[in-house]
């Protein structure tokens, strides 16, 4: 039986964060050749756009697998880009994205930046967008910008003196 | 076939729509001892299930919308942009221009269709009409005269702002008032504080001061002071905030002669012989089509200024050809929109912009008519980094902070907060191209005609918004802002909120829509009770106060024997 790309991604998401063997095994046995190829890539991408705790970057990767599931658009970008990202990286330094260092790393991701290959510029801002946008809704990664929280119900306490003068 | 209703409450008069308008002529008409029925499309939003400020994703939620299929507007095709203006196009320093094409485009009518209306949304600004701004063709050339004085209207505003609670200075450049207002002005938050810098002469010149708002600064009502949180934009979790269903509605309400059918769409009114409206068909909760014989009894409709020209133009038939009211073929024209300027920079210090409420200074220095050099119609400036949505983590995130990974981290710590973001709001007046009409060929899913917005910016137009971004820029390069991050605005793209002018007010039945107490010139039991009568828009004001003061004034000289 030939699994889509879409199931694999699903059944992935689910084998990655519940460790089932089954799974897993599931899409080594039935999978076609490149359906988990972009796992790899796509988790050293986003770690190193993240730059935080494992743990962290486990849940952005989660939030950017689910968004795959809904969002057909996101998908296919994602999927070409890093294909694309591995192509450059093998034509340049002879390994894999996630085979460089930290140094490679960045000057490949910012070579996409202003890339004259417009697809690329759009998978970069794409998949940098999505991801801080995942990260930043953690409550883990607000602490180090002094921000409490969400705006309610706590609101800015200290705002809400009562004023002395009369009305 | 439309089914007559059984169980419909008797009624003495009908208002359709419960936003600002609607909410305060229902509240008017209870106390005039009427008993009132509320016909609104859109549904009852439950503050704390529907909206999202508590959620740790709160910045991807905007403002819900249950309704679409039912406010979907369409545009007739926008101006081509000229070279000469690329500078007013909107830019931001890390994505580029929004709009790389070369024509204006449309982005939103940011319409609320629900109990409370577009006050479920709004920034609360409750502003009065600067009386100078009234008398726009007698001492301009330009729009048309209220026919109505601030004199008359003042003692109605005094009445609104004591049901709304609106907090403010009592001494200001903008308008004088014969009572204080009920609540004090909220104090000035830190970040914006650094726009009344006072060593600089251009910051003083500017004259700011608190502004008016519909927040309680004290506990008001029923209602609990303002907790800041700065987000009055995506619907207030914490019920402080003066939306038209907590306070004009509530009060219609507990008289027990008001009854809200919330989710019932009128599709058309029946004009009859007696110059009387005789009929209101509408789809209720359980899709019937229900048929309501008003027999004299007053219609008050309250749509918006581009939904009410719709149903009036749509509402034809052999005694009003050319639709309901229309007799002088104005209903639809003399559309106009909302004219904004917004620009964003990156402070030099924290100033912890996130905080405190939207829009809480303002500036009137440039908001009489001819108070901006070589142009007619005025402006007003406050600070917009809430109503830009730049107060949180992911709008840094996306728009301010630049670059990726570990880099970007650090920027963010250092730069969180530091956005401080001005805007200006201006007088929008009517040009031949501007109106509201019917698609000639697209319907919705009632088969009814869709709303057709015809939107073109004349140069007056295009001189008054590059005057706001001159000044947005000057203002905050004079506050300790170090680089300018955004800019965005109306040049570009059609993106409104307040809508005037498709109904107008006028002495003469010729040239105008309603008379000065709201009421149609021809149909004896039609008002209109919303911002399409307004004959001039002012100069940036918010609407709300002034539609409920226009609103509760015309219920109480309603005369339904004349």
């Amino acid at each position: 039986m030939r699994i889509s790309r879409r199931q694999t991604i699903k059944l992935f998401a689910t084998a990655f964060f519940s460790g089932s063997l089954f799974a897993r095994s599931a899409i080594t046995h039935s999978a076609g050749p490149d359906s988990k190829e972009f796992i790899s890539p796509l988790s050293a991408l986003l770690g190193f756009l993240i730059d935080d705790e494992v743990n962290i970057q486990q849940q952005v990767l989660k939030k950017s697998l689910q968004k795959m599931q809904l969002d057909l658009v996101y998908e296919k970008t994602l999927l070409r880009g890093l294909s694309q990202l591995d192509q450059l990286s093998v034509n340049k330094w002879n390994k894999n994205f996630t085979a460089l260092n930290a140094e490679q790393k960045s000057s490949l991701i910012r070579s996409l930046q202003n890339h004259n290959n417009p697809f690329l510029q759009r998978f970069y801002n794409t998949v940098n967008q999505t991801a801080l946008e995942h990260y930043y809704s953690l409550p883990e990664s607000w602490m180090q910008l002094g921000y409490d929280g969400p705006p309610q119900p706590a609101g800015f306490a200290d705002y809400a003196r009562q004023h002395t003068k009369p009305a | 076939m439309p089914d007559n209703i059984q169980s419909l409450p008797e009624f003495d008069a009908c208002v359709i729509g419960a936003g600002a308008g609607g909410c305060a002529t229902a509240w008017a008409l209870c106390k005039k001892g009427l008993r009132v029925l509320v016909l609104e499309t859109g549904p009852e939003y439950k503050p704390q299930k529907d909206f999202h400020l508590e959620k740790s994703d709160w910045e991807l939620q905007p403002f819900p919308d249950r309704t679409r299929s039912k406010h979907s507007v369409t545009y007739a095709e926008f101006q081509t942009l000229e070279n000469q203006f690329d500078h007013l196009r909107s830019w931001n320093h890390i994505n580029g221009y929004s709009n790389q094409s070369g024509q204006r485009q449309p982005f939103a009518y940011h319409h609320v269709q629900a109990v409370g209306g577009s006050t479920l949304h709004f920034t609360a600004e409750a502003h009065r009409m600067n009386p100078k701004s009234m008398n726009m063709f007698s001492d301009f050339g330009v729009a048309a005269d209220w026919p109505v004085s601030y004199k008359e209207l003042e003692p109605y505003y005094v009445q609104v702002e004591k049901i709304v609670g609106v907090s403010g200075p009592n001494k200001s450049h903008h308008c004088s008032r014969s009572q204080a207002l009920p609540l004090p002005a909220h104090k000035i938050s830190y970040a914006s504080s650094k726009l009344l810098n006072k060593k600089s002469d251009s910051q003083r010149d500017m004259k700011w001061e608190e502004n008016t708002l519909a927040i309680p600064s004290k506990p008001y009502d029923g209602r609990p002071a303002c907790n800041y949180c700065n987000n009055c934009n995506r619907g207030c979790t914490h019920g402080d905030k003066a939306t038209a269903d907590r306070t004009f509605l509530k009060k219609a309400l507990e008289t027990g002669l008001c009854v809200v059918k919330s989710g019932c769409h009128v599709l058309e009114l029946t004009a009859g012989k007696n110059d009387q409206v005789e009929n209101i068909l509408y789809i209720d909760n359980d899709k019937k089509r229900i048929s309501i014989a008003l027999h004299k009894r007053p219609v008050f409709i309250n749509a918006g200024a581009i939904f009410t020209p719709r149903l009036l133009l749509i509402s034809k038939n052999k005694y009003a050809p050319k639709g309901l009211g229309n007799e002088s073929g104005q209903v639809g024209k003399s559309f106009m929109e909302t004219l904004f300027y917004n620009v964003a920079g990156l402070h030099k210090d924290p100033i912890g912009s996130h905080r405190g409420i939207p829009s809480d200074v303002i500036s009137w220095k440039y908001n009489a008519p001819d108070a901006i050099p070589g142009v007619i119609g005025g402006c007003r400036f406050s600070p917009t980094t809430a109503e830009s949505e730049l107060n949180g983590p992911l709008s840094y995130a996306k728009r301010v902070v630049a670059g990726f990974g570990s880099e970007h981290k650090q920027a963010m710590k250092h730069q969180f907060g530091r956005v401080l973001a001005v805007g200006g709001i201006g007088e929008s007046l009517p040009n031949d191209k501007t109106f509201i009409d019917l698609h000639p060929d697209r319907t919705d899913k009632y088969g009814i005609p869709l709303v057709r917005i015809n939107s073109h910016l004349d140069t007056m137009a295009i001189k008054r918004i590059q005057f706001m971004r001159q000044q947005c820029e000057k203002i905050l390069l004079g506050s300790g802002v170090e680089k300018i991050i955004e800019q965005y605005g109306t040049y570009d793209y059609f993106n409104s909120t307040h809508v005037f002018g498709t109904c107008k007010m006028g002495a003469d039945a010729e040239t105008s829509v309603v008379n000065s107490q709201c009421r149609s010139h021809r149909w004896k039991n039609l008002f209109i009770t919303d911002s399409s009568v307004f004959p001039s828009s002012g100069g940036g004001e918010s609407p709300s106060l002034t539609i409920q003061a226009l609103a509760i004034r015309a219920v109480e000289l309603m005369d339904l024997e004349g």
